[in-house]
């Protein structure tokens, strides 16, 4: 299976094979992919995409079977939650961060002359905007 | 030459090396960067969340270039792709233009996809040139063997138009060249940082960077560099972490920014290029580039 030779989780995850995770939803069994947390382990290489010689997009079918799972409200890995409640919050994934230089001295983007990151000008808008696309179920999630 | 530089969310919250090297190197080379004020992500590791979502989100970004009558410069290369892939999607779709734009409306905005999309690979190589770069650098660096790392998104989908191919000499090996070192192919050029997988899996992630550096190491390159903020955190900031999940203590090789690399050749400092701020052990390889 070219999708699966060439996939970048597949090497490093053993139970993570995208030929397996399309004949799986063509057999019929989404449900079971919903609810398994290992549709959340493509690296979105999109090699799959790429290689399949039938023109399937195995990337294609996991990203519809997560955003599945998030709708009917299954948790993603935390990494995800936590990077859309900062959507929710700031409208980026996550916020500056210290950082350290090789001589120990922390340092931000003020300290570097950096300018402050811009956001979205009517935030309450945005938010609501995001929220409508996709991000309302999340929202639950995020809080249960 | 003027762009709106649309960094996204990985380079100003915390590759700092990154946004410095473009902000100290660019404008050597003719190019000014406006810095919007209104400004939001760009989605794409929220696909899984919502597919929906990065096409709202990017034709926010290109509505804001659009007003100021701007094209956009967009160093992730997630960014990139999602950029591009929303201008191919909508043109596409003109009921799903249609939806996003009323949105958009809502906060003043339009998107008509008149705004073009640049990364830095293109911006150099297409805009400058390599002749042009090769003439304004101050010191020629030695000719040392590099490695690049485009990244997964620099190359796919093959869809639509990306800025490099696997087909042919890649755009960023002959930046490499044009400062005077040496591109060195590796094996696991055209492969990916693994840096989607860290929310999944830290660990698998890492072995990823594990058996680019490996390879890398293997064909005797003397550095990695890219112009991906996910590749250089994960190949210079995630080596440490690589020594202690697989027990190789030689997994031990600089990572750059290729702006970082520029930045040397046309005279500028560490500090300005923030080189201070890279996790690899980059020492040994600036004495002798500097030597």
């Amino acid at each position: 299976m070219k999708c699966s030779s060439g996939c970048t989780a597949a090497k490093v995850v053993d139970r993570y094979r995208p030929h397996e995770i399309v004949a799986l939803v063509k057999a019929g069994y989404s449900e079971e992919l919903i609810n398994s947390d290992v549709i959340w382990a493509c690296s979105v290489c999109l090699k799959c995409t790429e290689y399949c010689p039938q023109r399937v997009s195995p990337f294609e079918v996991v990203m519809a079977l997560r955003n599945e799972a998030v709708s009917r409200g299954i948790a993603p890995p935390k990494g995800f939650v936590e990077m859309a409640k900062s959507v929710l919050r700031v409208g980026y994934i996550q916020e500056p961060m210290y950082t350290m230089t090789k001589d120990f001295e922390e340092v931000s983007r003020k300290e570097l002359g950096l300018p402050e990151m811009p956001k979205p000008r009517d935030f309450e808008k945005f938010r609501q905007h995001v929220l409508l696309v996709g991000f309302e179920r999340l929202k639950e999630i995020a809080q249960a | 030459m003027r762009f709106l530089l649309y960094l996204g969310c990985t380079a100003p919250t915390k590759q700092y090396g990154y946004e410095l090297s473009l902000r100290s190197t660019l404008p050597l080379l003719g190019v000014e960067l406006e810095y919007p004020k209104d400004m939001n992500c760009c989605g794409v590791p929220m696909k899984g969340i919502s597919r929906f979502y990065p096409y709202y989100a990017c034709a926010r970004i290109m509505a804001i270039a659009e007003s100021q009558g701007l094209d956009i410069v967009a160093p992730c290369n997630g960014c990139h792709l999602n950029l591009t892939e929303t201008v191919y999607k909508l043109k596409l779709n003109p009921p799903l233009m249609d939806a996003v734009n009323a949105l958009l409306k809502e906060e003043g905005l339009r998107y008509s996809g008149k705004a073009a999309i640049y990364h830095p690979v293109e911006v150099l190589h297409d805009k400058v040139g390599v002749e042009r770069i090769a003439s304004t650098i101050k010191r020629k660096l030695p000719g040392i063997p590099v490695s690049s790392h485009p990244g997964c998104h620099l190359l796919r989908p093959t869809e639509f138009p990306r800025p490099e191919t696997r087909n042919g000499p890649l755009k960023l090996d002959r930046l490499i060249e044009a400062i005077g070192l040496k591109a060195r192919d590796y094996p696991e050029k055209y492969e990916c940082c693994g840096a989607a997988m860290l929310p999944y899996s830290p660990e698998a992630a890492i072995r990823v960077v594990a058996l680019r550096i490996k390879r890398a190491l293997a064909v005797g390159s003397r550095a990695i560099t890219s112009l991906c903020p996910y590749c250089i955190d994960m190949l210079d900031g995630k080596q440490d972490a690589a020594k202690t999940i697989t027990g190789d203590q030689s997994l031990s090789i600089p990572a750059l920014y290729y702006t970082q690399l520029l930045g040397l050749a046309l005279g500028l400092s560490e500090r300005e290029l923030g080189i201070n701020l890279n996790m690899s052990p980059v020492e040994a390889l600036l004495e002798e580039v500097m030597a």
